[in-house]
């Protein structure tokens, strides 16, 4: 049989598949919607593919525009939808720019530990967070590619060192090992959750709730 | 419910399936005795509706990305070869020998994210596959060299996505280089670092929507952010290849290259993506960020050869309307002619985006 046949049979499954899975109902609690920064090459897509999917590949290609990804997760018993957006290192057009950061409400900055350059230009994503995202805005900063130590240049003191003097949480990671994505995601995933509640809990639900449907034309959406 | 796309007879473009694809056989019959292509636009109307054989991509893309005057005899495509190798070798020649601190800031701003780049761009390509493939550090060498020719620009993310192909089909540095240079320039990015050329390109489409998918339109009116489009940006600044595979994709470029009836046909594929994949968007009523989701899940699993006939399609009925708002206008001011039947021309029609006034900044007509 004709291969172009088989392969069109091919992608009209997945396609319905897709479809389906899109058509499934809304099953969350929360809502957060989480960033990630960094230079190109850092693994910002490793990260969240390993995150998102539990795999990794070498075979990577470089993020043009902006793509995100949906994972729900658990935490204290509530189930909270983390919708997380890769953006390209090179940053490009200022409107995709500044709709990323807008809205945000954890943002990782990535950097590569064998890499000086991308630990430098740590400042000048997190001048880019001032400048376009929320103030109260959680943040974290990832060390990646930690499974690569006999090519590490950046050591964890100086990452540690400079969360620290940002009062940021810091972590290394490795999206090729499965090292701390998880973590590093609860981590921040419960911070948010953490400030959320924290400031008004009865308020907290509607507060983040910006997914759920309301009818247009009501008064209830803020 | 699931939707089949499909594509009924009466939105066709009227000459769809009557135009060969472009073989060899064509192509030698288009040349004359010098080597010279008297009419280029048999060939660019065979490439837009028929398509171009794949073994001849050496052959005519250097004329459709204008290395080559279609005028051009085969004596002056040698010397025009000859003196672009010695030109190329120039250009690699001033990059080799930068001072320590020209070096570093090459080094900073450009190579080290070209080297990023092109050990992941289309290593699935058997061309560029496998352990320290030579044809890697080729594409390197053109990217530097592209930044060197134009430091203005230097290199963009996405390059290295449109040169692959490029390089793939046409093999040798020099001259996979001067195709780059002539894609450069019919690439919406070309313009940086200002928005300006991906703003135009939007405007225009967001118009092009308003026109002639109108109820997407209105779905777009009712989402916060929604007409800034960001689910199109990719689609724009890499002609559709991260959307439809190589096979499709390149089908696209060459329709676009053709510059048959129009010099923004891609926008013409953008708008067949969303008339005949926005049924969900619309009956779900899908969010800004959910729309961005719909898109980038389809990116592969579109039928690409349905989404051209579809675009032809809406390009004909683009060019059978009796009035164009002003902001169009330019859609048919650039392309210069042929865009237009000579019996039929549409009426500019000025819809008053402008200050109160002032002349119409696409002269218009006023309508009043």
């Amino acid at each position: 049989m004709n291969i172009r046949f088989f392969s069109k049979l091919l992608r009209s499954d997945v396609f319905l598949d897709y479809q389906l899975r899109k058509m499934a109902k809304k099953t969350y609690d929360l809502l957060f919607k989480l960033l990630l920064i960094g230079d190109s090459g850092v693994g910002k897509t490793c990260i969240l593919f390993r995150f998102s999917d539990d795999a990794f590949t070498t075979t990577f290609i470089s993020t043009i525009g902006i793509d995100f990804k949906i994972k729900t997760v658990e935490l204290r018993g509530k189930k909270i939808k983390l919708q997380i957006w890769d953006t390209a290192g090179q940053e490009r057009f200022h409107t995709i720019t500044t709709s990323y950061y807008r809205g945000a409400m954890g943002i990782m900055l990535v950097y590569d530990i064998t890499n000086e350059k991308s630990f430098e230009n740590i400042v000048k994503w997190l001048r880019n967070i001032d400048e376009h995202a929320n103030e109260d805005v959680e943040k974290m900063i990832l060390g990646n590619k930690n499974d690569m130590d006999e090519k590490r240049v950046v050591s964890r003191d100086r990452g540690e060192a400079i969360a620290r003097e940002h009062g940021i949480r810091f972590m290394e990671t490795s999206a090729k090992a499965n090292i701390n994505i998880d973590r590093a995601f609860n981590e921040l995933a419960e911070a948010i959750l953490d400030k959320t509640a924290g400031k008004d809990p009865t308020e907290a639900p509607d507060r983040v709730l910006v997914e759920k449907r309301v009818d247009r034309g009501s008064n209830r959406c803020c | 419910m699931v939707c089949r796309p499909e594509v009924s007879q009466d939105e066709l473009h009227p000459e769809e399936g009557l135009v060969p694809p472009v073989g060899q056989e064509e192509w030698l019959s288009l040349l004359n005795e010098d080597g010279q292509l008297e009419d280029d636009l048999t060939l660019r109307k065979g490439i837009f509706f028929g398509g171009l054989e794949p073994s001849m991509r050496r052959k005519v893309w250097p004329f459709l990305l204008h290395c080559f005057t279609f005028q051009s005899t085969y004596e002056e495509r040698e010397q025009i070869l000859e003196i672009r190798h010695q030109e190329y070798h120039e250009i690699t020649r001033r990059r080799l020998e930068m001072d320590t601190e020209q070096q570093q800031n090459f080094w900073r701003n450009v190579q080290c994210i070209v080297e990023k780049d092109v050990v992941r761009t289309d290593r699935g390509n058997p061309y560029f596959a496998g352990e320290d493939n030579p044809n890697i550090d080729v594409m390197k060498n053109i990217l530097l060299n592209y930044a060197v020719y134009n430091p203005g620009f230097g290199y963009t993310q996405g390059m290295s996505d449109l040169l692959a192909p490029v390089l793939a089909e046409i093999h040798g540095e020099s001259d996979a280089f001067w195709c780059f240079v002539g894609l450069m320039q019919k690439a919406i990015f070309v313009c940086t670092p200002t928005d300006n050329d991906m703003d135009r390109n939007l405007s225009y489409l967001r118009e092009l929507i308003r026109l002639m998918v109108p109820q997407f339109y209105s779905h777009l009116e009712s989402h916060d952010d929604a007409m800034e489009l960001l689910f199109c940006h990719r689609w724009i600044l890499l002609c559709f290849k991260r959307e439809f595979p190589e096979a499709e994709a390149l089908r696209m470029w060459e329709a676009c290259w053709a510059n048959y009836l129009t010099d923004y046909f891609h926008l013409f594929l953008c708008l067949a993506i969303i008339s005949i994949y926005s049924y969900d968007v619309i009956a779900q009523d899908l969010r800004t960020d959910e729309m961005l989701l719909h898109f980038s899940s389809l990116a592969m699993f579109m039928d690409g050869e349905l989404i051209l006939r579809k675009a032809r399609g809406l390009l004909h009925q683009f060019r059978q309307m009796p009035r164009i708002p002003c902001t169009l206008g330019s859609l048919c001011q650039l392309c210069g002619p042929g865009m237009w039947d000579s019996t039929h021309a549409p009426i500019v029609e000025c819809i008053g985006q402008h200050a109160e006034g002032e002349p119409c900044p696409h002269r218009g007509s006023q309508h009043q």
